[in-house]
């Protein structure tokens, strides 16, 4: 049961408006990402799914609430700070992949290495191992126009898995993926979660939502319904 | 709030550098753009503020050996007693590039062909590089060396000969060596014998000159030679500064340097928007990955410091090309170079106006809202 798991990060009446005179993206919002599972982010486009998961990242900060990391409240964390946490703590997996075009594939890989503290040789040396693991290692030193789309969202997953992150959070990780593509890209996901890791993910794809742990779903104007299920299938 | 796993989150100053250059090296077209507006600016400056340079050092380097840095102590009747080791006392001076002293004019004559005269005068001292030996060697105590002027007045055929006395026939008569020629301020010794002597052999002179070794010490060499001169009346000697040819030296160089300095600011300010241009395009350019690599964890600090090194791995191959190039355009051209100095201060200042210029442009690229490239609509 998610209810049993404790939360690797949280939000306590959180608010979020990109302008003062602007209508809240998200008002008053109370969840948590419990460690061990996947929490999906859904809801109609433009209901602040990206913005909530930012939000969670640290990326931006909230009007009003609080996002509480591993128990402890991040309102007040210097951005330098919540930076190294992001690099230290969390994997990113973004919807178009996001590969850097005029580095190897190898290189994407590692870079999030770098902002860690990771020795490159280490980097290098994790890198070739998640390729290998995720059936791209012959692409290493291919630069990422020269990969397909799915090819590329497994190393940007492998960027996300390389500094063995407590949470990964994932923008529309499918969202342009063939099924097979989209079932890998679950799969290590889940693996993540199944390994005491933490997963938040915002997808509108309803069959990812299905086979999540949590539901947070954004109904708009600042509303929200979780539902909590049994564990991801 | 601590960081899970081993991580620091704090990337090593190593890795950093490590990532500029592949950074560099991946953005071959924005490195190489840098990096040859960077050369442009330094040939034109070396091309045109360079050369000036070159000009200017080279023009007061004329002017200085034309006698800006000669002094001469001069006891025209005797009155001073300057010592004959004066001479020797004055060139151990730190100031001073060289000194040699002259005694009384005698006139002397050629005992084989008696028709011409010529003053001479003993010489205690070398011979400095400003009386350049032109036919035959330099003297020994005890021989002579005559000007130009004097060989020809004497009759001193190729072979050289002997002097004498006038008026003292039965002299023993003194062997010329060698035949001088002198210019600029110096030139008046073209007509002159010189005798050389060992200090210990002469009793008091009546010229002293002294080299300094730049025009910017003279006022204070002359207080000192006023003052520690060995003479046995220092006060009747005559201390004689190129005041006028320094007044006009510095207003020439003071002139040449306004100059070059309002070309070079010119160029400069030229150079500084093109190399601003160039480093906000290249970085405007960048902003999905300054977005991408905010997200990985890159701090604000982290990604200023990155772009400056990348420029500055991009700079530094500019610059010296466009040394190297302007400078062997130079040397083909004129066949002058500016002082190694210039060159290296040329090279230093492009080099930091390139790290200047991009600074700002790497603050405002790190402070951009990540957000807008990372969500897809």
């Amino acid at each position: 049961m998610t209810e049993d798991r404790p939360l690797m990060v949280s939000v306590r009446e959180l608010s979020f408006s990109y302008r003062q005179d602007s209508s809240a993206v998200v008002e008053g919002l109370s969840f948590g990402a419990p460690a061990g599972a996947v929490t999906a982010l859904t809801g109609p486009s433009g209901s602040g799914k990206s913005t909530l998961l930012y939000l969670l990242a640290l990326m931006i900060r909230p009007t009003g609430g609080e996002v509480i990391w591993d128990g402890q409240p991040t309102g007040r964390l210097p951005d330098a700070t919540r930076s190294q946490m992001r690099a230290a703590r969390m994997g990113f997996v973004f919807q178009d992949s996001l590969l850097d075009p005029s580095r190897t594939v190898l290189a994407n890989v590692c870079d999030s290495g770098l902002f860690a503290g990771m020795p490159h040789s280490v980097a290098v040396s994790r890198a070739q191992q998640l390729l290998a693991r995720f059936g791209v290692q012959h692409r290493a030193d291919h630069r990422p126009g020269e990969i397909s789309g799915g090819q590329a969202q497994r190393v940007a997953l492998c960027r996300a898995l390389l500094t063995d992150p407590k949470v990964i959070f994932a923008d529309e990780p499918t969202g342009n993926l063939d099924d097979d593509s989209a079932q890998v890209v679950w799969q290590a996901l889940a693996d993540h979660a199944d390994c005491g890791g933490t997963v938040v993910l915002a997808t509108h794809d309803h069959g990812l939502a299905a086979r999540s742990d949590v539901e947070v779903r954004l109904i708009g104007d600042g509303g929200v319904e979780v539902r909590s299920a049994n564990g991801h299938q | 709030m601590a960081t899970s796993d081993g991580w620091s989150g704090t990337p090593q100053v190593r890795e950093i550098l490590r990532d500029s250059i592949a950074g560099a090296r991946a953005q071959i077209a924005a490195t190489l753009t840098t990096a040859l507006v960077l050369a442009t600016v330094c040939f034109t400056i070396l091309v045109t503020t360079g050369q000036s340079a070159a000009t200017q050092a080279h023009i007061i380097g004329q002017i200085d050996s034309a006698g800006t840095r000669l002094i001469a102590l001069s006891d025209n009747d005797g009155a001073s007693g300057i010592l004959s080791t004066a001479p020797e006392v004055i060139s151990g001076l730190s100031d001073v590039s060289w000194a040699f002293g002259l005694g009384a004019a005698i006139d002397v004559t050629n005992p084989i062909l008696p028709v011409g005269r010529a003053a001479s005068r003993v010489l205690v001292g070398e011979l400095p590089p400003e009386l350049p030996i032109i036919q035959g060697r330099a003297p020994r105590p005890g021989e002579a060396v005559a000007g130009v002027g004097a060989a020809t007045a004497l009759n001193l055929g190729p072979g050289l000969g002997r002097i004498q006395t006038i008026g003292q026939a039965d002299s023993d008569p003194i062997g010329v060596v060698g035949v001088f020629t002198a210019t600029g301020p110096l030139a008046h010794l073209n007509d002159v014998v010189l005798i050389a002597q060992a200090p210990e052999d002469v009793g008091t002179l009546r010229y002293v000159y002294v080299m300094a070794v730049n025009v910017v010490i003279i006022d204070r060499l002359e207080h000192v030679l006023t003052t520690s001169t060995p003479a046995t009346y220092p006060v009747a000697m005559t201390v004689e500064t190129p005041v006028g040819a320094i007044a006009w030296r510095n207003a020439i160089a003071g002139g040449l340097s306004a100059a070059s300095r309002e070309l070079m600011a010119l160029i400069m300010a030229v150079g500084a928007a093109l190399i601003a241009i160039t480093m906000f395009t290249a970085t405007t350019s960048r902003r999905a990955e300054f977005g991408r690599r905010r997200a990985l964890g890159a701090t604000r600090s982290v990604l200023v410091a990155s772009l400056i090194a990348q420029t500055a791995i991009s700079a530094t191959p500019g610059v010296v090309l466009g040394i190297v190039s302007g400078l062997g355009t130079l040397m083909i051209g004129t066949g002058m170079v500016p002082a190694w100095r210039f060159t290296a201060g040329v090279g230093g200042l492009v080099l930091l106006l390139a790290l200047v210029a991009s600074t700002p442009i790497a603050i405002i690229a790190a402070h951009r809202d990540p957000l807008r490239i990372l969500r897809v609509p």
